[in-house]
């Protein structure tokens, strides 16, 4: 009995947690934009390993524009999540597709979910430190280019 | 299991802004992450509970999230509805873009709905006024008062003053929250429930049956049960009960053909489990109905000591009335209490109780004490 009653525990305390957060919760404020990583907080997506050993990152974010007249253009494809020096695009689209443009207009609310491939070569410069990564999604707004960033911890056991 | 962790932990239900900023600010986004993900994030000041899933029907299908942002007096808000079984909660976020400090002080977080209602929100008694500082965030978790003041609302209104030195706001952030109404209603969103109970029963047996009749005419009865709600309405129960029958020693010697001496007593002992569905009828009225199996027990004591007994299959039937006179959200007196009303009825089919036949049904009623999770 005194064992099952451990094994219980055990279950209650081990089987029901969840991964650590991987980044600071961060609301924050690029022009008239808002932005807020809450929900890669809520999800807590942890690398995946693929068959072809890359590694997946999945970031959802969410923007708000609050302009009441300008229009925000995100330009998704030039996504990128660096890592110091190093950098690799990272495939950023509109949750469900539900905006079909790249255009955020005044007081829309949009989430971009983000995936991110590490491939192996660059994964190999990561074993042997945790490391703050920063996923970039740059906005044209009046004509200048700007960027949002999100930070992600990578942990040496992801890549081992 | 999580009723276990509340009971263990207590749930404290307001993070204090001033631990969530600057070197707090990891904590304070853990312990967001536990809010949201239902984790046993324990910190400095307590355990946020189990608050696990976002306000289903305020998602926003567009996002898939609760999540409205907003920019105002020079701040960066978010705000989001997250739920448990028993309160809905206002997770809160502010980001200071001012180059001058900004005072949050969460008891003065306003919450309005279009109907006109405005509520406060529920902070702890030792919630602290929190400095925030140019570029510093605070975050925090503050109950809704009632589950039910969100029924037939699509959106409210978040109001959060903000100052600087004095007594007086110096600007107020607003954070419009709407729900998508295509989006089908969730009872859980008004709705306070408990996924746990328990029950104490003290009644009396209106009526026994011929057969069981015949075995004692003492009516006392009492019952301990515990339910599992793994949904709004439905759920499981695990009960034992007590039913005392008295005894004539002559007859029940006679009977049994055992060796009785002292003083002479027979009672039934009740195990059963089984099926129970509740209906929420108003915010504090529920009635439930209870249903299963059970093991039925009789025994005879003589002396105190037990000299014959047999068992029976049975069932049970159970009609419960309560009344919710209590909610405690936080502290030792964690949970919300009723009292009630319950009708039962015990059948055992088949059996003899020494030479006589003991199948039949047994009526009762009780009152109940309920202290439920």
């Amino acid at each position: 009995m005194h064992i099952l009653s451990v094994l219980i525990a055990m279950f209650l305390f081990t089987g029901c947690s969840v991964p650590r957060s991987r980044s600071e919760y961060a609301v924050e404020q690029a022009d008239e934009l808002v932005t807020s990583n809450s929900v890669m907080l809520q999800e807590h997506p942890r690398p995946e390993k693929r068959e072809s050993g890359s590694y997946e990152i999945k970031y959802p974010v969410l923007l708000q524009n609050v302009s009441k007249t300008s229009d925000y253009t995100i330009l998704l494809k030039e996504s990128a999540f660096k890592i110091k020096d190093w950098a690799t695009p990272a495939q950023c689209s509109f949750y469900k597709s539900v905006n079909k443009g790249a255009r955020v207009g005044p007081g829309q609310k949009v989430r971009i979910d983000c995936k991110i491939t590490v491939k192996p070569d660059a994964s190999n410069k990561l074993l042997s430190r945790d490391i703050f990564g920063t996923l970039v999604i740059p906005y044209l707004h009046k004509g200048a280019t700007k960027t949002l960033s999100f930070k992600y911890n990578l942990k040496i056991e992801d890549f081992e | 299991m999580k009723i276990l962790v509340h009971i263990l932990l207590m749930l404290h239900l307001i993070v204090p802004p001033a631990k969530a900023q600057g070197g707090q600010a990891v904590d304070a986004a853990v312990v967001f992450v536990g809010a949201l993900a239902g984790a046993t994030a324990i910190t400095a000041t307590g355990y946020y509970g189990w608050i696990a899933k976002e306000v289903k029907d305020w998602i926003d299908p567009e996002t898939g999230t609760t999540a409205a942002l907003n920019s105002q007096c020079g701040l960066a808000a978010e705000a989001r509805l997250l739920r448990n079984n028993r309160a809905n909660y206002l997770f809160f976020a502010l980001k200071n873009e001012n180059a001058e400090t900004r005072v949050l002080k969460p008891e003065e977080i306003r919450i309005i709905f279009p109907n006109g209602r405005e509520r406060l929100a529920t902070v702890q008694q030792y919630s602290q006024h929190s400095e925030i500082k140019p570029h510093w965030r605070v975050i925090g978790l503050a109950p809704f008062p009632e589950k039910h003041e969100f029924k037939n609302q699509d959106s409210l209104i978040v109001e959060i003053p903000l100052y600087a030195q004095g007594d007086e706001p110096i600007c107020t952030v607003t954070v419009p929250m709407k729900r998508n109404p295509s989006v089908p209603t969730d009872e859980r969103t008004t709705v306070s429930y408990t996924v746990m109970d328990m029950t104490f029963d003290l009644g009396a047996v209106a009526f026994r049956s011929k057969n069981l009749n015949e075995l004692g005419s003492d009516r006392f009865s009492m019952s301990l049960n515990i339910y599992g709600y793994p949904a709004l309405h439905h759920g499981f129960y695990l009960g034992v009960g007590f039913e005392d029958y008295g005894g004539d020693q002559n007859k029940l010697r006679a009977t049994t053909g055992a060796s009785l001496s002292g003083t002479t007593n027979l009672s039934g002992a009740i195990l059963s489990a089984g099926y129970t569905y509740r209906a929420f009828l108003g915010r504090h009225w529920s009635l439930s109905t209870d249903l299963g199996p059970a093991y039925y027990g009789l025994t005879l004591y003589g002396g105190g000591r037990s000299a014959y007994d047999e068992g029976y299959f049975a069932g049970i039937a159970r009609l419960n009335l309560d009344y919710r006179f209590a909610r405690v959200l936080s502290g030792f007196f964690f949970g919300d209490y009723a009292v009630g009303l319950s009708v039962y009825d015990y059948w055992i089919f088949n059996g003899s109780f020494g030479t006589l036949p003991a199948s039949g049904s047994s009526l009762g009623a009780a009152l109940r004490l309920r202290i439920g999770f």
